[in-house]
Order: structure tokens, then sequence, then C-alpha cells
């Protein structure tokens, strides 16, 4: 039986659960590296130049881990998922980069892009499965096994469970409706679940009494009209998780919106204008957190009080 | 009509008497200075890049000399440049500015600009050929001048002769009114250089590759391509404008050309095309490498997403092709002082090389000869002690990959 290696970085948070079941169903097992340490953060900034971001960076360490233990490593270069819109420069090049820095990687490589009209997404899964098996039925039944996945995963992250198999468990999830602050939590998946990149940012606001909210916690179709709505074209692939959360979340009226993003991110830097200008014009208080390398936990935390104190002062007198 | 534009290195010099010619008044904003990254810096966000920055100054500056319209550079190339222009429309708008914006896409350069032409002037379409072609000759003559600058600047005699000549001629193109009147003067145009006393020196060459803004405008990159020269250094450079430009038509029809060889060169190490320019700079530091350059400097703005990764791509293109390579980065600290320092270190270290490389003609005195002799004698007996010492490994080595041959042929019989 082959193995396959996935880097618990980048993407990993949004597709962790449909890769998963593809390639058990294909009878291929499946590696996943250990979640992030130091060590893996200075592993991979070994690797790279120095002003590469830190979720590449971490992600170089996590291919690392994952040489030597794998027979293929899974790495994506998503180009375009919805027509119109790009990718960023470094998601788009993680195969180029990775085998200019790592050669001793074994890649298992997938093109998405579905700019390409001829490009569909059963493709993709399919063109992906031939790699280890010919069997058009086998493809077929792991084909459907994502497709199941994907609602299963849609249902259980706007209902607020516990996230589905690889994202990290909720610390204080029995504080739900009780808590007196709802925060907005607006940022790229692998930022906000990667508890050594925030240093466990929603597990301290939870401790708190803060009820969070992330993006996942939004229907996917209303994010998409909440770009439309606010930067009338979407032009990142990944816009909605910032841009149409924000709009989300304001919506529904929430206390609070904190963006968390990392140094250097070019889509971030420009989609914070925006949200920070909605968020004004909306009356919500925002607070944008920046992670890099340097982040240290007491820091982070005295924001995060500052923060909650004003959103707590500022209720009160509104009530 | 008045139309702004945001100063970009020489742009504005092939720009202003082609588009006279259409009756479009060309109005480009003052030099670019530190006032200019002011603006930029009070009304963007703080983590935008610098040249979103800058230009976003620009557009200001020329707001403020009165214009009708602004050309606002941009297009969907997933680098944050795309995306703020969208953004910079409708900030200037709010500061009170009234103007019809005119987004460029600068990835579509020559398209874009001729449907530009069309719905700014609406000129008949023999005139539009005409003005086409008129602009494509006075973007190579820039290129030819800036191409002859970079040349004789390492040569000169008396420091800032070649950058005064070459100023005059630049302001002496963006008086001509059209086609004929410049293949007349083309001769006496650059007569200015000839008069620059120079003398015979041995010169480094060293190109410049990575983002065009960086490349192109004086003021972000601290004027590096004089000080270069003034080291004594033979500049060039991975664009030129008129070059992109009737490279691309050409290639369109004969599918071959510069621009093809360096995504094929770029392979590789960098086979996707990621946006940006990351896929040409790395295509054009093959190109250069294979072509003997003595050195590559990569410049970007800070944080500039597709040049990190050309940057990655270059560390491990550094190893295979043997090519020393600079990278600077840019933005709105860095300092001058620290930049000459570091250049100047590089130039050495590239006078270095070049001496121990290549053989010195005679004339050059029996005291260096002693010098390098004694470095070139250095240099062999280190590579011999490297190659000896990987002999012996190899050797050392040689034993078990034997068995393991005779191992395997066995196994098939």
């Amino acid at each position: 039986m082959s193995t396959i290696g996935l880097p618990r970085a980048l993407l990993y948070y949004q597709y962790a659960p449909i890769l998963n079941a593809f390639f058990r169903t294909l009878g291929v097992e499946v590696i996943v590296s250990s979640p992030t340490t130091g060590e893996t953060l200075s592993l991979g900034a070994s690797r790279v130049v120095s002003e590469t971001c830190l979720p590449v960076k971490i992600y170089c360490g996590h291919v690392l881990s994952l040489v030597g233990r794998a027979d293929h490593i899974f790495i994506p270069s998503i180009h375009c998922l919805h027509p119109g819109s790009r990718n960023c420069p470094k998601l788009v090049g993680l195969p180029d980069l990775i085998s200019d820095t790592i050669p001793a990687a074994p890649l298992l490589v997938v093109d998405v892009n579905f700019e390409d009209r001829w490009q569909t997404f059963s493709q993709v899964i399919t063109l992906l499965g031939r790699h280890f098996t010919v069997n058009p039925l086998l493809l077929k039944k792991a084909f459907d096994q994502v497709q199941m996945e994907r609602n299963a995963q849609d249902k259980l992250l706007l209902s607020e469970a516990d996230p589905p198999g690889g994202l990290p468990k909720r610390a204080g999830k029995q504080l739900s409706a009780a808590a007196p602050l709802t925060l907005g939590v607006v940022g790229h998946p692998y930022n906000i679940f990667d508890d050594f990149a925030s240093q466990k940012l929603t597990g301290h606001l939870e401790a708190m009494g803060v009820r969070v909210r992330t993006p996942e916690n939004i229907p996917g179709a209303e994010r998409w009209s909440q770009v439309v709505r606010l930067a009338e074209a979407p032009y990142w692939t990944f816009e909605d998780e910032i841009v149409g959360a924000a709009g989300g979340f304001l919506d529904q009226g929430v206390d609070g919106i904190l963006a968390v993003s990392s140094f250097g991110c070019a889509p971030d830097s420009v989609m914070l204008g925006i949200v920070s200008r909605a968020a004004r014009e909306a009356g919500a208080p925002f607070m944008s957190i920046i992670l890099d390398e340097h982040t240290g936990e007491a820091g982070l935390l005295t924001r995060l009080e500052a923060f909650v104190d004003l959103l707590l002062r500022r209720k009160e007198r509104l009530l | 009509m008045r139309v702004g534009f945001p100063r970009i290195g020489s742009f504005h010099v092939f720009l202003k008497p082609a588009l006279r010619q259409v009756g479009i008044d060309l109005v480009v904003s003052p030099g670019t200075s530190r006032s200019t990254l002011n603006l930029g810096i009070k009304h963007n966000p703080e983590m935008i890049c610098a040249p979103c920055k800058l230009l976003f100054g620009n557009y200001v500056e020329a707001l403020q000399e009165g214009v009708e319209g602004l050309i606002i550079l941009g297009g969907a190339g997933t680098c944050r440049l795309g995306y703020s222009a969208r953004i910079q429309a409708e900030l200037l708008r709010t500061m009170g500015f009234k103007f019809t914006p005119y987004l460029v896409n600068l990835y579509n350069l020559p398209g874009d600009a001729l449907r530009l032409l069309r719905v700014i002037a609406n000129p008949s379409l023999s005139q539009l050929i005409e003005t086409a072609r008129f602009l494509l000759v006075l973007m190579e003559t820039v290129d030819r001048v800036e191409q002859e600058a970079l040349r004789i600047r390492p040569l000169e005699m008396e420091k800032g002769a070649v950058e005064k000549a070459r100023d005059k001629i630049m302001d002496s193109i963006a008086s001509q009114a059209d086609r004929a009147m410049l293949n007349e003067n083309l001769k006496t145009l650059l007569s200015d250089f000839d008069n620059v006393p120079r003398e015979d020196r041995r010169t480094v060459r060293v190109a410049l590759i990575g983002d065009l803004y960086t490349m192109m405008e004086p003021f972000f990159n601290m004027n590096l391509e004089s000080e270069l020269g003034k080291m004594g250094v033979h500049v060039e450079r991975s664009y030129w404008p008129g070059a992109a430009v009737t490279n691309g038509l050409r290639e369109r029809i004969l599918r071959r050309g510069r621009n093809i060889e360096k995504i094929r060169a770029a392979g590789p190490y960098m086979a996707r095309d990621i946006g940006g320019f990351a896929q040409s700079t790395v295509g054009e530091a093959v190109l250069f490498a294979q072509s003997g350059i003595g050195g590559l400097i990569h410049l970007a703005p800070f944080n500039c997403s597709p040049e990190i990764m050309a940057q990655n791509a270059l560390l491990s293109l550094r190893r295979k092709l043997d090519v020393p390579i600079l990278s600077l980065s840019f933005d709105e600290q860095t300092g001058k002082a620290g930049l000459l320092t570091r250049l100047e270190a590089f130039v050495d270290i590239l006078e270095r090389r070049d001496r121990l490389t290549v053989p010195l003609p005679a004339e050059q005195g029996w005291r260096q000869h002693v010098a390098v002799t004694a470095e070139l004698f250095q240099d062999v007996k280190n590579r011999l002690n490297e190659s000896l010492g990987s002999w012996v490994r190899e050797l050392m080595m040689q034993e078990k990959p034997q068995e393991s041959a005779e191992d395997l042929d066995s196994n098939q019989l």
C-alpha cells in the first residue's frame, strides 16, 4: 500500500476531511504531519528567503518533516477556483517553491485552474486518483465520497459544532449563547486554526467569555454575495474568508471584528483596508492582528484583553 | 484634453510627444519625491507595497495640476497592485477630486494602450496607425539612449557628464513633433554622447532583474543605475519598454523571441506563471547567466509576493548556474548609505572573480600580474585540495557500490 503525506499547513485546514476520505477510499494510507511547533517553523525558515511569509515557512517545515516518511507528498497548485479571481502567487507557486528549496521531496502535484473552461472539479479529482488506480468504479466511488464529505462539512461548520477532521477542537464551546460578547474573527483558516501561528487566539478569547465566530460559520454563498457588495467583484480566490465573512458578521450585528493576518500577506494587506472601512461605516469596532515569527503570546494576550475590555464597556454604555 | 499620468522612469519621454499628436495633453506628475511618498503613506493601508503608495502620491500630484482624466495602472495579475488600483480610484474621489479614471492593464500594455487611445481621443484609423508607429520609434529611441548611457557611464572621465548629456537628449526627444522630424534628427540627437570625454577601462557587466517599477523609477531605487555606473559597472537591464512592445508584437507572429525563450528557460525553476513578473525574472536570470554575465542584481519592493517567490527560485538557480546574485528589496525606509555599502561589496567581489577567470592584457604592469598570479595560485591550490579530497572520498566509497552492482548482475542472471 502506498502512502501519501499531507502537510498540516495552509489549505489542509480547508480540505483535510475531503482529502482524507478520498485517499482512504482509494486504499492509500494518509500520513499527516504533526501539529506545528517552533521546530517546524525554524526548519522551514532555514530553507526559504527570510522575506517569505509565516504560513509558507511553516508549510516548508511540515513538508521537510514528511520527507522520507511518505511515498508522495501532496502539494496542490490552486490558480483559480472562481472564474475572474486569481490566487496569491505563493499558493500558486507552491510546487515550484518546494521543488526549488526541498529537492528531496517526492511531490504529487495537482494544478487547479477553473478559469480554464475545460477543467471541472470531477476532472481534477479523477486525474488525481489516476496516480493510484485505473479502476473507473473505484474512482467513481472516491469521487462520491468527496462530494458527500463536502456536503457534510458544510452542515457541520454552520451548526457551530466541533470542526471536522483536521481542524483543532474549539476550547470553550460551552460558553455559546450565554456569552455577553460576540466577536467575528476574519482571516484564513491556516492563521486562525494553527495554534502555533495564532498563539491559541480563539482559545484565549473563549477563555475570556467571548463567543467566537469564524468565517466558516457563514454560508459560502452569503460570503460571496457580501464580497460583491463591499468590493464590487471578487479578485482573490480566498477573498470570501476576509471581506465576505466581515460583511456577514457586520450584517449579523456582532460586537466587533478581529482580523488575523500574517505579516506581508499581499491579498490581506489590501482587503483589510476594505474591511476596516466597512466596519467604520457600520459603527463596529475593528482590530487587526498581524502574525509573524516574533509574535509572543503575552503581547497578544494584552492586546486581546484590552480590546475585549473596550468592547464590554462600549456594550454596557449602549445598553 | 488634459490627462494625468504617474511618473515612472522615462516613460513620459515617449508618451508625451505621441499623445500630443492625437490632441491629448499628457500631464506628468512632477518628479517623485519624499512628499509624493508621504501622500501615499497617509492615505493608503499600512501594509500595501511601496510602489502602490508612490503611484498614489503621483496620482494626487497630477490631479492637483487640474486634469480631466487620469491614467491608473493596475490589471488583474495576482499582484496587489491590481486590487489597490480599484480602491485608489475610489479613494481619490472621496478626497474630493473630480476626474475620469482610465484603468490600464499592465500585463497587456499594447492592447490596452490602443483601446485607451480610442476611448480618450477617438482618432481616425489612419491617425491611430500613424500615432502607433510614431510611438514605437520613440520608444526604441529612448531605449537606445538609455542603453548608450549605461554603456558609457563607467567610462566617463568627469563624473556626471553622461547624466547631463542624457537629460539633454531626453528633453529634445520629448519636443519632437512627428515621426518624420524624429527620423531626421535621429543622428544628431545621439551626438551629445560622442562629446563626453571617456577613457578606456575594463568594466564588469551586471544585469538588473526583477520588478519593473523598482527597476525603472530612480527615486525608488536610489538612482541605482548611475551609482553602479560611477563604480565602473556596465549595467544591463532585463526590461526595456520599447523592446518589450516590439518583441511582443513580433513574437505573436513568429512564435519565437526573447519572451518565449525566457519562459522556457525559467521552466526548471518556476514552471507556472504565478503572477506579477516572477516567471520572467527567473527566465531572464537564466538567460543572463548563460550569456556569461558578471553578476545579477535582483530588485524588488519589500514584501512583493511574486518577487519573493522568484527570489526563492534564484536560491537554487545560483547554485546550479554558478552566478553571483545580490537581492535588494526597497521600501519607504531604505537608506542610501546602506545600499551603497552593499553595492560596493558586491562589485568588489565581482571584480575579483573577473580577474581570476579572465587572463589580463599584457600592458597592465608586472605588479598586478604578481598579485593576480598569487591569487590564481591560491585558487588552484584550493581547487586541487578539494578535488583530491573528493577523489579520496570516492575511493573510500567505491568498495560498496561495486559489490552491490555485482549482486544485481548475478540476480539478473
